[in-house]
This record gives C-alpha cells, sequence and structure tokens, in this order.
C-alpha cells in the first residue's frame, strides 16, 4: 500500500470502517512508515480536540415560536379550506341569479321594450333607406334578399339562444346594399342577457366542479 | 426503541398533533440548533434557521414514511435548510457574511455551558475552548462542515449521512477527508500559535532545536 492510498482510506481507518483485509495492509504500512503513522496520531489528535464541542442550547423561546408559527398557519388553513371551487361556485350562484331575474324582469315588460318606438307600431317600416325589411309580420316584398321576416310575437327560450338571436336579432334594416353601407340592428335585450350570462355561468360551473374535483 | 417512539410521535404529528411534535422538538432541538449554530455562526440566524428547519419539517412529516430513520430525515431538513440560506446569502453580496462572529456570540455561547459548574475558571476556559472549536470549524467550506459535523460531533454513519445530504458514499468520504486533513492543519497551526517552541518540539524532534 502506498502513503497516496493510505491517504485514501485513513478516515475510514480512523472511523473502523476498514475490513481485515485491508486493516492488514494499512497497519503494515504504518510500522514502517513514519509520515503517514504521524498523519494518522495527527488526525486523532484533532479530532479528540474537535469532539470535546458541546451542543449548543438554542433560546428559550424556540420551540413555541415555532408552535405559534404552525398555529397561525393552521388557521389561514383553516379559514381556506372551503376555498377550491367555492367561489366559483359563489359566482355561478350569483350569475344564475342574474340571469333567471334579468329574464322574468324583461318577460314582464313590454315585447317591444328596448325597442324604438317606431318598431312597436305595425306595419311601420324601420328605417327610410330602401330596400327595407318589414317587422312585426308585415309581408312586405323584401329587397333585400332571403332574410326571413322574423316573428316577434315567439318567446325567448333560454336553451335556445342561437335561434332565439337568428329570430330575435330583428333585423330592421340590413341592406348590404345599402348605399350607406351602414347596418343598423336592433338586439333583444333578453338575447344579449343570455348570451352574456349563460357562458358565464357555465364556465363558473365547469371551474367550481373542476376546482373541487382537483381538492 | 428510541426510533420506535419517534415513529409514535411522527405518527401523531401526522394527525395534526402539535403537542407530539412539541416533544419531538425537545428531543431534537439542541441538535438541530447547534448544527444551525455551526453552519451560521451567529445565534440569530441560527435561531430562525431553526425555526425555519422545524416548519419544514412538521409540514413535511405527512409524506414522511420511515424510509429512513426520522432522525436522519430531519437533519436531511435541517441540512438544505442551512444550505439554502448559504446559497441565498451568497447570491446577495451586500449583506454580511453569515460566517463572520457576531459581537453577541459570547454571551449566547454562555448558554452551552453546563448550569452545574460553578468554578468560574473552567467555565472560562470552556468557553475559550467551545470559541475555538467554532472559529475552526467555520474556517472549513460548508460542504466539508457539514460532513465533518455530522460524523464527528453527531456520530452519523457514512451512509447515513449521503443519505442525508442525497451524495454518494465516495462524496462524504471525500469531503470527510479533505475536512479532517483541513482542520487537522488549522489545528496544528493554533497549536503552535499557542505554544511555539513546545509544539515545534515536539513536531519536528531533537534536530530543530529552538
Amino acid at each position: 500500500m502506498t502513503c497516496e492510498l493510505v491517504r485514501e482510506v485513513i478516515c475510514e481507518y480512523i472511523d473502523g470502517e476498514l475490513d481485515i483485509a485491508q486493516l492488514e495492509t494499512f497497519e503494515s504500512h504504518l510500522e514502517y512508515c513514519m509520515v503517514c503513522r504521524r498523519e494518522v496520531d495527527e488526525l486523532r489528535e484533532t479530532l479528540t480536540w474537535l469532539k470535546q464541542a458541546e451542543e449548543i442550547s438554542p433560546p428559550a423561546g424556540l420551540r413555541s415560536s415555532v408552535l405559534n408559527r404552525l398555529k397561525k398557519d393552521k388557521m389561514t388553513k383553516n379559514r381556506l379550506r372551503f376555498a377550491p371551487g367555492f367561489s366559483q361556485a359563489v359566482a355561478a350562484a350569483a350569475i344564475f341569479v342574474f340571469l333567471v331575474a334579468g329574464n322574468l324582469t324583461l318577460a314582464r315588460l313590454p315585447a317591444v321594450a328596448g325597442l324604438p318606438k317606431s318598431l312597436s307600431e305595425p306595419g311601420q317600416n324601420l328605417t327610410l333607406e330602401a330596400p327595407t325589411m318589414e317587422v312585426q309580420g308585415t309581408d312586405a316584398p323584401d329587397a333585400a334578399g332571403p332574410v326571413e321576416p322574423a316573428n316577434r310575437q315567439g318567446s325567448v327560450d333560454v336553451t335556445a339562444e342561437g335561434k332565439e338571436f337568428s329570430e330575435d336579432y330583428q333585423v330592421g334594416v340590413t341592406d348590404a346594399r345599402a348605399p350607406s353601407g351602414l347596418r343598423r340592428l336592433t338586439v333583444n335585450p333578453r338575447v344579449v342577457l343570455n348570451a352574456l350570462l349563460l357562458p358565464l355561468f357555465v364556465v363558473f360551473s365547469w371551474l367550481a366542479v373542476r376546482k373541487k374535483k382537483e381538492a | 426503541m428510541q426510533v420506535s417512539d419517534d415513529m409514535v410521535l411522527v405518527k401523531s404529528c401526522q394527525n395534526g398533533d402539535l403537542y407530539a411534535f412539541d416533544t419531538l422538538m425537545q428531543k431534537y432541538e439542541k441538535k438541530v440548533y447547534s448544527l444551525c449554530y455551526r453552519m451560521s455562526r451567529n445565534p440569530d440566524d441560527a435561531a430562525d434557521l431553526a425555526q425555519e428547519a422545524f416548519t419544514k419539517v412538521y409540514k413535511a412529516l405527512p409524506s414522511f414514511r420511515g424510509q429512513s430513520s426520522f432522525s436522519t430525515w430531519l437533519y436531511r431538513i435541517v441540512t438544505n435548510t442551512c444550505l439554502d440560506e448559504r446559497r441565498r446569502r451568497d447570491s446577495r453580496p451586500s449583506t454580511v457574511s453569515i460566517d463572520k462572529p457576531l459581537e453577541t456570540e459570547e454571551g449566547e455561547m454562555a448558554l452551552t455551558l453546563p448550569c452545574s459548574d460553578p468554578d468560574p475558571l473552567t467555565v472560562a476556559v470552556n468557553l475559550e475552548l467551545q470559541n475555538e472549536i467554532n472559529e475552526l470549524l467555520a474556517m472549513l467550506p460548508p460542504d466539508q462542515r457539514l460532513v465533518l459535523v455530522m460524523r464527528d460531533l453527531e456520530g452519523y454513519s457514512y451512509l447515513e449521512i449521503a443519505d442525508a445530504l442525497q451524495v454518494t458514499m465516495g462524496t462524504v468520504k471525500s469531503r470527510l477527508n479533505r475536512a479532517r486533513s483541513r482542520l487537522r492543519d488549522l489545528y496544528l497551526k493554533k497549536e503552535e500559535q499557542i505554544h511555539p517552541v513546545l509544539h515545534l518540539k515536539e513536531k519536528r524532534g531533537w534536530n530543530h532545536d529552538l
């Protein structure tokens, strides 16, 4: 065994980690190598000195500080325990309330609520610009093309807002070929309400369920 | 017996029993604080580190399944906390090094003295010795110091140290070798300064008569 090899395993020798064969080789080297023997002695002396180190007492309040911190964390956690999905569910419920209340309120208003007064009078054209499309069941010729007259008496079906939209869109005047290029659209507020709130309601309900599942 | 006691306490902690955790802390707080102190060399930093480490331990307890002994697992968290803090401090050069001894050190060190020893001379000598040991330990690089403290002061096996520090046995051995060798140099240098003539005579033999 060379001095270099001895130094590699010197810690294991001091700690008694060498097997018998290694130990014999190591000790036979020490017998004739003074340098390595002195190295071992110095290391032993250093470790004996080091081992006089005492454990250091912590400050008195250490444990209570940790416990207080943990209690505080626990309380915060408890406060937030209902949180996963809760806020989304509240939002979804609020939207649902708005949806129902909005629809009920608008249903009580005259069917033409929100439309210009002229529109509520049967037989009136929406604008002066020709060609026009008639509303309120008038069967005037439609120069604009195959636009179906809207059925303004139909009730709004919440579940079919897409269809309602197309019907209730109440294209009073739609003329792509109008010289001014302008479109004048009148939209039923119930459709707007449903179109905005229903997707929101669905999204928040889905988020609430997903968060709850994740938690 | 000790291990099974720990496991009973750990189970209670996992069920949210803070009193059980207090008992565990009581058992290990000296070890934890000593390590934090030796890694930070500052009583205030050591207390902060120990608090942080214990908080982490409690939060991580639900994931502890007894793969290793509780003390090894605890030590792993404490050492990681100390090393993380060191890295964080090293990345902020404007702050004072946690290795730098503070003025308050002496007062805090008095806490380590045994209360039952009334002899002021013994107290003073012991205080001096403790300060010297901590001073020399602080001169070692943190990774070497950690292995040395775990092995020679806490008595962990090579395998336990490797497990706690998540390094190989070879790394533990080489760090320990370098740490002991460096500490020996520092120790001999210190001894030379304290007893120059005697020490050099002893070391170099009769050919170097001073």
